[in-house]
């Protein structure tokens, strides 16, 4: 057994006794040990015949026989040769595979690793790639756990001027790979230089490389290692950016596995530090301001001809200490005759057009402070993009009040070590307080006593104090290797706090304040709701049950009660909040106005949808009044007020609104980024609502796709999205689409929930109707069995959604001709509603499916009569959604009416459905269509077999080509 | 840990060298020796004390940093190799099984050595070192004691102690 190091340590600690005594006491004070050591004696007696035996000469590697104390070293010494001389034929050659790869000819080496072309071996790609093969990175499982979880989010990353990842993995033998997309160019410094680009042409170029770097930032993908050689030009002039989001695939905190060396002293080879910003150097944070940086040192390296650093030492570290604490010559006076030469200038020339704007341009990407430089390569791109249409600049000198605002600034964009959602929260709702807290100290310092307004900016420091903390946090060095996620960082914030609370409780509560806000953010109620109690009762003990503080605290309680589904008691703090808020409307701007949407929202879920409406109408024009037509709360209310609208059936309203939202929620952004797509799927779930399916699938599946990217691809938001996607894709007619969508649902739920989770059971469930209608029958009743077989042993799920699932059983049973089975089970399900007393949707759904069934069973009376109850059930509400849906269930009143030889009510019944159809449908949707096999039957029941006949083979086949939709004759369903 | 801070680029120096050589060797079928590694380090030294004078005017200081980023290059063959074998790419080496299945044993041996090193290096870092520049320098123990500005005889005491933890770290 090794020894573990504590008693390692106690050896040598025994060692240095034992040799500082003389040879002939040794063996007496090895007898001697105490007990507790005795396990070591065994070690020590190698050491009993002095130092004398290291004199057999041990450096002379043959010869003499090996003393036999000496073969651990000589076995060692011979080993590290046999290693050494066998490394070569380890790297890989022509015609290797990896992964999936090929290796066709290598086309280079860097201190990365190597880059070869290599093809599908399966030939299932048909281009060619840049495979990458990195030499060192984290441990393969790790790596594994990386790749998976960043592959999406970078394979996703489309734009042209932006080399594609195609794939990336690990090999059998732990051999990371990385295909991508191969660009045949020239680092942009000596296309630049070859083609003797000119000044104008230069900018031109690196703005290229900006718009691709702008695009990836909205992606929230940061490049983190720009250079040259990752900017390559084609022979057409299109620069395309290499290796983006490659150095977070592998870049890690901790010390690889064993035998590679610490990353922090070798890993690093590969970032070159010539264009590393001060914070890559100090290994702090990085964010997008760091890519700025790099396009800065890029720009100015293709502007001058050099460096921005000249440091005197040569070395590595002096540059870095350049980097860190040099300033930057301006362009203007570093430019050599060289550059301009190949700019087609003389050097007076050069620096004359160099100095001023561009000078100021390229030194505001070059600043030490992250925070002081451009905000984002789009406002880098603008600025260069005025100064070739010959538009002053924006760029401008150092200021302490610019500083500071930056600094305000930094806090928004800062991306943490993988936290960017962390300081996009803290932008949206920390800052934010944090803000609103210096300027209520401001505000107060102006007017009333010194002792309040120095109160206030104490509170405000420690606000501020935790969160610079917060991020420090993140920092590699707190990490222990481990990349922190945003809810560590809470964890560790939420223990600081309790120490916080007991010294100083004022704040101790405005940190606590400060922790709601980003719980609520984070969707992490459960967290939130005791925080917020807390809050709330404190507030009144220090500050009066009147003060502002508490009515802040009754609004985060109120909003996370409302956010938990508890909209009960949500409303009525929400209320109070408003009551005690009013005087305070200037220094509470913040939750005041964003009161009316929490309102609003709480009263439309407990369908006061019209109160909803009108808190909102009243509300809107102070809101914009204060904030701004643009801005994110009047955004926010404006959604709450379209979907008051949906709900009250005002759907001419509803759409208009939206037109307004929708162009705005564009212009938000990368900090708004998960709000805005919160935003896109409650739009696309109100326009849904409105009947509008073409507008709501369109932007439901760009929020699928943006919160795929903002969140990992396991995220429960996405499941959301999609579950509202697939019935817009069932009510538009397109079954095949929601067969894909709900199958990708039921994955990603059992990934994220479970695979026996209640939820994973329900987006079983939703795989029925559209499984039935392209007629795959067994499929849907296996995807039902199986739902229901879960839910049923799941306490989890609500009556309604059990009732769900069976309800979604017995429609794929009716479809496999089970017809008794589905009847018996449906009235199962109508008899607990009716009993409970619902008569919402879900009710009327259960008896448009009952009346299938009961025809179906030979009582086709009471068949019509049930559908005839479904349709009036959704005529209640006035929704388009709601409309068509009553059409379609008198169309099934038609069906069994034809059954019960009524041809002339069925007829009638058909002719009313119809005319509802063809008002509320697009032309062409499918159940325009299969409104025919309801004419055929009434055909049939008017004797008319013929006729029937042909029609109904007419009508099927076209329901297949046109929609894939195969109808059993029996027609359980129409769709 | 000595400040190893021109390691990153003494790493790339040695490794690229060490490959070029044992290639060199392969192609003429010869075996490295301890000898030609001591060699390389020796003649890195004066390649980068050329190159930048100043971080490497501290000889000792080299030949300390030098033979842990041997230890390195070592233990990175190994893992490569290991990767290599495990595809059945190894047939390029050899085709005999038993030095295939040997040189298992050994890669797993050195490993283990290498962790133990890293075991010594808390306990004293100068024990590490000793380690280090002998068997992966292939340095003099006289080399050694002027690296150390330590006695030969310093040198030899101390060598035994580190041989005598490593196999304590390692049975």
């Amino acid at each position: 057994m090794p020894l573990p190091p504590e008693r390692l340590a106690r050896l040598a600690q025994l060692i240095d006794e034992l040799q500082a005594l003389p040879v002939f006491s040794r063996a007496a004070w090895l007898e001697a040990l105490v007990p507790e050591d005795a396990g070591l004696r065994v070690h020590l007696q190698a050491l009993l015949g002095g130092d004398s035996d290291a004199e057999s000469n041990p450096d002379e590697l043959s010869g003499a026989a090996p003393e036999p104390l000496d073969t651990l070293w000589r076995d060692v010494a011979n080993q590290a040769v046999d290693i050494l001389q066998r490394g070569p034929a380890l790297d890989p050659a022509a015609g290797q595979r990896i992964g999936p790869w090929r290796l066709l000819s290598l086309l280079g080496r860097g201190g990365m690793g190597v880059v070869w072309r290599a093809e599908r071996c399966d030939g299932a790609f048909e281009r060619q790639v840049a495979l990458k093969l990195p030499l060192q990175g984290p441990a393969p499982a790790r790596l594994a756990e990386r790749f998976a979880r960043e592959r999406a989010i970078l394979a996703a990353l489309a734009h042209p001027n932006i080399a594609r990842l195609y794939d990336a993995g690990i090999d059998e033998t732990g051999q990371p790979y990385m295909a991508l997309e191969l660009v045949e160019g020239e680092p942009i410094n000596v296309w630049a230089d070859r083609h003797s680009l000119g000044l104008h042409e230069r900018v031109a170029l690196v703005l290229q490389a900006l718009q691709a770097v702008r695009h990836a930032h909205k992606h929230l993908i940061v490049h983190r290692d720009l250079k040259p050689s990752n900017i390559q030009v084609a022979t057409d002039g299109t620069a395309h950016l290499l290796d983006f989001g490659i150095a977070r695939l592998l870049d890690d905190g901790q010390p690889g596995p064993i035998g590679t060396p610490d990353r922090t002293e070798f890993g690093s080879a590969a970032m070159t530090p010539t264009y590393a910003a001060p914070e890559q150097i100090e290994r702090r944070p990085t964010s997008t301001a760091a890519d700025v940086y790099s396009l800065g040192v890029v720009l100015y390296e293709l502007l001058t001809g050099v460096s921005p650093y000249r440091p005197v030492r040569s070395g590595r570290a002096a540059l870095e200490e350049a980097i860190l604490f040099a300033e930057p010559t301006p362009p203007s006076k570093a430019a050599t005759v060289q550059a301009a030469e190949r700019c087609g200038l003389t050097l007076p020339a050069l620096r004359r057009q160099l100095q001023g704007e561009l000078d100021a341009i390229v030194l505001m990407a070059l600043r030490k402070a992250a925070a002081e430089r451009y905000d984002s390569a789009d406002s880098m791109a603008q600025d260069l993009q005025r100064w070739l249409d010959g538009l002053p600049v924006l760029a401008h000198p150092d200021s302490a009040g610019y500083r500071l605002w930056k600094w305000l600034r930094r806090h928004r964009t800062a991306s943490a070590a993988g936290a960017l959602a962390l300081s996009a929260m803290i932008a949206g709702t920390g800052v934010a307080l944090w803000q609103a807290d210096l300027a209520r100290a401001q505000a107060r310092r102006a007017e009333a006593a010194a002792g309040d307004a120095r109160r206030e900016a104490e509170r405000a420091r420690a606000v501020q104090g935790f969160l610079i903390d917060l991020f420090n946090e993140a920092g590699p060095a707190h990490a222990q290797g481990r990349e922190l996620t945003a809810r560590d960082l809470l964890a560790r914030g939420q223990r600081e706090l309790s120490s916080r609370l007991a010294s100083e409780p004022e704040s101790g509560a405005a940190v606590r304040g400060v922790l709601i806000d980003i719980f609520l953010t984070l969707g992490d109620e459960e967290s939130a709701l005791p925080l917020a109690e807390a809050q709330v009762a404190q507030a009144a003990t220090l500050h009066g049950q009147g003060s502002a503080e508490r009515g802040v605290a009754l609004y985060q309680l109120g909003v996370a009660q409302a956010r938990h589904g508890r909209y009960e008691p949500a409303l009525s703090n929400l209320q109070q909040a408003q009551l005690v808020l009013a005087p305070f409307a200037a220094t509470q701007a913040d939750a005041w106005f964003n009161l009316p949407s929490r309102l609003a929202s709480a009263l439309g879920n407990l369908g006061r949808s019209q109160e909803a409406a009108a808190v909102l109408t009243e509300a809107l024009p102070r809101i914009q009044a204060h904030h701004g037509a643009n801005a994110w709360p009047v955004i926010e209310a404006k959604i709450q007020l379209a979907q008051a609208y949906v709900a009250e059936g005002r759907q001419r309203e509803a759409v208009a609104l939206h037109h307004v939202i929708e162009p705005l929620l564009d212009l938000q952004g990368p900090e708004r980024a998960v709000d805005v797509t919160s935003a896109r799927g409650n739009l696309g779930y109100a326009l849904w609502r409105a009947g509008q399916w073409s507008e709501a699938r369109r932007l439901l599946e760009r929020a699928r796709v943006d919160f795929d990217r903002l969140e990992s691809p396991r995220n429960s938001d996405t499941i959301r999205i999609q579950r509202t996607l697939t019935r817009v894709l069932v009510d538009a007619g397109d079954y095949p689409a929601a067969v894909a969508v709900a199958d990708d649902n039921v994955k990603r739920s059992a990934a994220f929930y479970g695979p026996a989770d209640g939820e994973t059971a329900l987006d079983q469930s939703f795989r029925i109707v559209p499984l039935a209608m392209v007629g795959r029958v067994a499929d849907a009743q296996a995807a039902g069995r199986e739902a229901v077989d879960i839910g049923d042993a799941k306490p989890t799920l609500t009556m309604a959604e059990r009732r769900g699932l069976h309800r979604r059983l017995a429609l794929a049973e009716l479809f496999a001709g089970h017809h008794q089975i589905a009847l018996q089970s449906l009235n199962k399900v109508a008899d607990e509603e009716r009993l409970a007393g619902i008569q919402d949707d879900r009710a009327a759904v259960t008896l448009w499916y009952l009346s299938n069934a009961l025809r179906l069973n030979g009582q086709p009376t009471e068949g019509a009569a049930t559908a005839s109850a479904a349709a009036a059930l959704w005529r209640k509400n006035d929704l388009a959604a709601s409309r068509n849906l009553a059409a379609r269930a008198q169309l099934s009143e038609a069906l069994a009416l034809a059954a019960s030889r009524q041809p002339v009510a069925a007829r009638r019944s058909l002719a009313e459905a119809s005319t509802l159809l063809r008002d509320q449908l697009p032309a062409g949707h499918v159940t325009l269509l299969a409104a025919e096999l309801v004419r055929a039957a009434v055909l049939r029941a008017e004797g008319q077999a013929a006729a029937a006949g042909a029609l109904e083979r007419t009508t099927h086949q076209a329901l297949a080509n046109e929609a894939g939709v195969h109808l059993p004759p029996t027609l359980p369903l129409l769709p | 840990m000595p400040d190893l801070q021109p390691a990153e680029a003494l790493f790339n120096e040695l490794y690229h060298r060490l490959r070029g050589l044992a290639r060199s060797h392969l192609r003429r079928n010869e075996p490295i020796t301890l000898l030609d590694t001591t060699g390389l380090v020796h003649e890195s030294y004066m390649r980068l004390a050329q190159a930048a004078p100043v971080p490497f005017a501290d000889r000792q200081h080299f030949m300390r940093s030098a033979s842990r980023v041997m230890r390195f290059v070592v233990v990175d063959f190994i893992r490569r190799r290991r990767a290599q074998s495990r595809a059945g790419n190894l047939m390029q080496v050899t085709l005999d099984t038993d030095l295939a299945e040997s040189l298992t044993l050994h890669d797993a041996h050195m490993i283990r050595l290498h962790e133990a090193l890293d075991d010594l290096a808390r306990i004293d870092e100068r024990l590490a070192s000793i380690v280090e520049m002998r068997c992966y320098a292939g340095l003099s123990e006289a080399e050694i004691a002027v690296a150390l500005g330590v006695t030969v005889r310093t040198v030899r005491r101390q060598w035994l102690k580190a041989r005598t933890i490593l196999k304590a770290a390692m049975e």
